[in-house]
């Protein structure tokens, strides 16, 4: 994820009409800012063009970019705002608080030969973060993989820092409880091969 | 260990993880660990899965920006039609309409187009410079005797045709050498002021322009180079072919420009003569500035401004009055001074063809509040209190 820093220098640069600036935020937070919308329309192409009129509306406003805080909440927020906003002209009822939906894609991605992990242990990691309760779970993924702040996913997802905190530790409880089991399970059944 | 105590524990791991967690804390939770040595294993694990790296998404998303651009022309936000003012305070601006880019206009653009605009001259920023700093007075240019040297005063415009059969048009002002050994081992020429340029093909020997800011090198079809010693930023724009661009001093940095397309690199002489080769720097730094940006076109017509001056026509758009009096020296040969340096953010918009200064000038004057004196060749702006 890019860094805070140079999301500024970004923000600077694109009130001056820098439009290599502009595609330089684009491309560092167009994948996130798409699985975030996907999460939201579960569908491929109107997540594409919510995140596109999210980053429309940053250039049209540009010269009023100095007035955004944090540009990055800024762009999470519009893209939930756009998501629910697309919904409702769909004529679908949104009646689910934003962080029940769930986080129901192959978002989360690890690198078996980076965890030096079995891919047995792999798999039973990967099930548990499958089962983590919606909003556990997307709490996790915009710590882990968007590299967010409490304070920044509580803003997105309208929750109390508190329970961005709680939530994040539930959700390590439980992959680590997986962790765990796992090892009590395979240790002896590999004991068990070796006789 | 006891439930609350367990779920503390995970509580730290995650502040820890995230970055969240204080000194104290994480001194706790690496007490809370050795006083729970099972947990050592399903924490290291997690930590372990929490740092392992995502694949690059890099190309998704320059492919998602494309796509993205393509939106944002059909929706005329200005960003593919170049780039308006973001600061829309200027009291005598004109105002601004995104031109609507004319189909039938794209498809009969037959050339490339590379505008560049220098920043200084050759002389004050490369000193050391290998070749012969040339002269515009003819008698002083024959010191550097391997050297062809063609010339345009202000207020004029001329072509011609190298020896390979490149033809090219040299706008007012301006400077183009070339070598004797031009088209028999290299194509190389150095330009100051603008060129348009239709390249006589030849794979086995490419085209290149040295420019003081930068060098382009022409890998097909025909172009435009701009080349002022005077302006601020220097320019390059590809409607058609493939150039590409490497930045002086930034020998790794090679940009390929793909149609539609244009180069600007800002950056200020101090920081151009304090640079040292081989110093690291990004793109984006500060120091010089580059981006890339689409040509622009005439809002009536269609036709791209900056090739406009071969047919004899003056366009400007959104143009700001300290860059366009500098057009305008160079266009009717005479020297503008400005009397007040807000009247340099004044910006204007308009098409001059058969004008004299004064009728130009009468025209700008519509739109800004200011009289001008004429004393010979010297204009001076004044502004109306």
């Amino acid at each position: 994820m890019i860094d805070a820093d140079r999301i500024k220098y970004l923000q600077e640069q694109i009130r001056e009409n820098d439009q290599w600036a502009y595609k330089e935020l684009f491309t560092s937070l167009y994948s996130y800012l798409f699985h975030f919308a996907r999460t939201l329309l579960k569908a491929k192409e109107p997540a594409e063009e919510v995140v596109s009129d999210v980053f429309i509306k940053v250039w049209e406003h540009r010269s009023n970019l100095d007035k955004i805080n944090n540009l990055k909440v800024y762009l999470y927020i519009s893209t939930r705002n756009c998501a629910y906003n697309y919904l409702e002209k769909q004529r679908r009822t949104v009646t689910r608080p934003i962080a029940e939906f769930p986080e129901d894609l192959p978002s989360i991605y690890f690198d078996p030969e980076q965890l030096m992990i079995t891919a047995d242990m792999l798999a039973m990691i990967q099930q548990a973060i499958n089962q983590l309760p919606p909003k556990c779970k997307m709490i996790f993924k915009l710590t882990k993989e968007d590299g967010l702040k409490y304070q920044e996913v509580a803003e997105i997802l309208n929750l109390s820092v508190k329970t961005v905190e709680n939530q994040l530790a539930i959700a390590l409880h439980k992959i680590g409880t997986a962790v765990h089991f796992d090892i009590q399970k395979t240790i002896p059944s590999s004991h068990r091969q070796s006789h | 260990m006891g439930k609350d105590e367990k779920e503390y524990t995970w509580n730290l791991l995650a502040k820890k993880l995230t970055g969240e967690a204080s000194p104290e804390e994480l001194q706790e939770l690496a007490a809370l660990l050795r006083r729970n040595p099972e947990l050592h294993y399903p924490m290291q694990t997690l930590i372990d899965l929490w740092h392992s790296g995502e694949p690059s998404r890099q190309a998704a998303a320059e492919s998602a920006f494309d796509r993205h651009l393509d939106r944002m022309e059909k929706l005329n936000t200005g960003f593919t039609t170049g780039v308006p003012s973001a600061t829309s305070d200027h009291p005598s601006a004109l105002d601004y309409v995104p031109a609507r880019r004319s189909r039938s206009f794209r498809t009969i653009l037959t050339v490339s187009l590379i505008t560049i605009t220098l920043t200084s001259t050759w002389l004050l920023l490369y000193p050391g410079h290998n070749r012969q700093p040339l002269s515009p007075n003819p008698l002083l240019a024959s010191t550097a005797p391997a050297l062809n040297e063609v010339v345009t005063v202000n207020g004029s415009r001329t072509h011609l045709t190298l020896p390979d059969g490149t033809k090219v048009w040299l706008n007012a002002g301006s400077r183009l050498t070339y070598d004797k050994n031009y088209g028999s081992v290299r194509r190389e020429i150095n330009l100051t002021g603008e060129a348009f340029f239709d390249v006589a093909n030849n794979p086995q020997q490419p085209f290149i322009i040295h420019t003081p800011r930068m060098d382009v090198r022409v890998l097909g079809t025909s172009f435009n180079v701009k080349s002022y010693a005077a302006d601020k930023t220097t320019e390059a724009t590809l409607v058609r072919g493939s150039i590409a661009v490497s930045i002086k001093n930034r020998p790794d940095e090679t940009i390929i420009l793909k149609p539609n397309q244009k180069l600007i690199v800002t950056s200020d002489l101090t920081t151009l003569l304090r640079h040292q080769p081989g110093q690291s720097r990004t793109v984006s730094d500060s120091t010089a500035q580059i981006s890339i940006r689409p040509p622009s076109y005439e809002q009536n017509t269609g036709a791209m401004i900056e090739t406009s001056w071969v047919n004899n026509k003056f366009i400007f758009k959104d143009e700001d009055f300290g860059s366009l009096s500098k057009d305008l020296e160079r266009w009717y040969g005479i020297s503008i001074r400005l009397t007040d340096p807000a009247q340099a953010d004044w910006r204007f918009t308009g098409n001059f063809e058969k004008e004299n200064i004064q009728q130009a000038l009468d025209a700008l004057k519509l739109t800004a509040n200011f009289n001008y004196i004429i004393q010979g060749n010297q204009i001076q702006i004044i502004t109306n209190k």
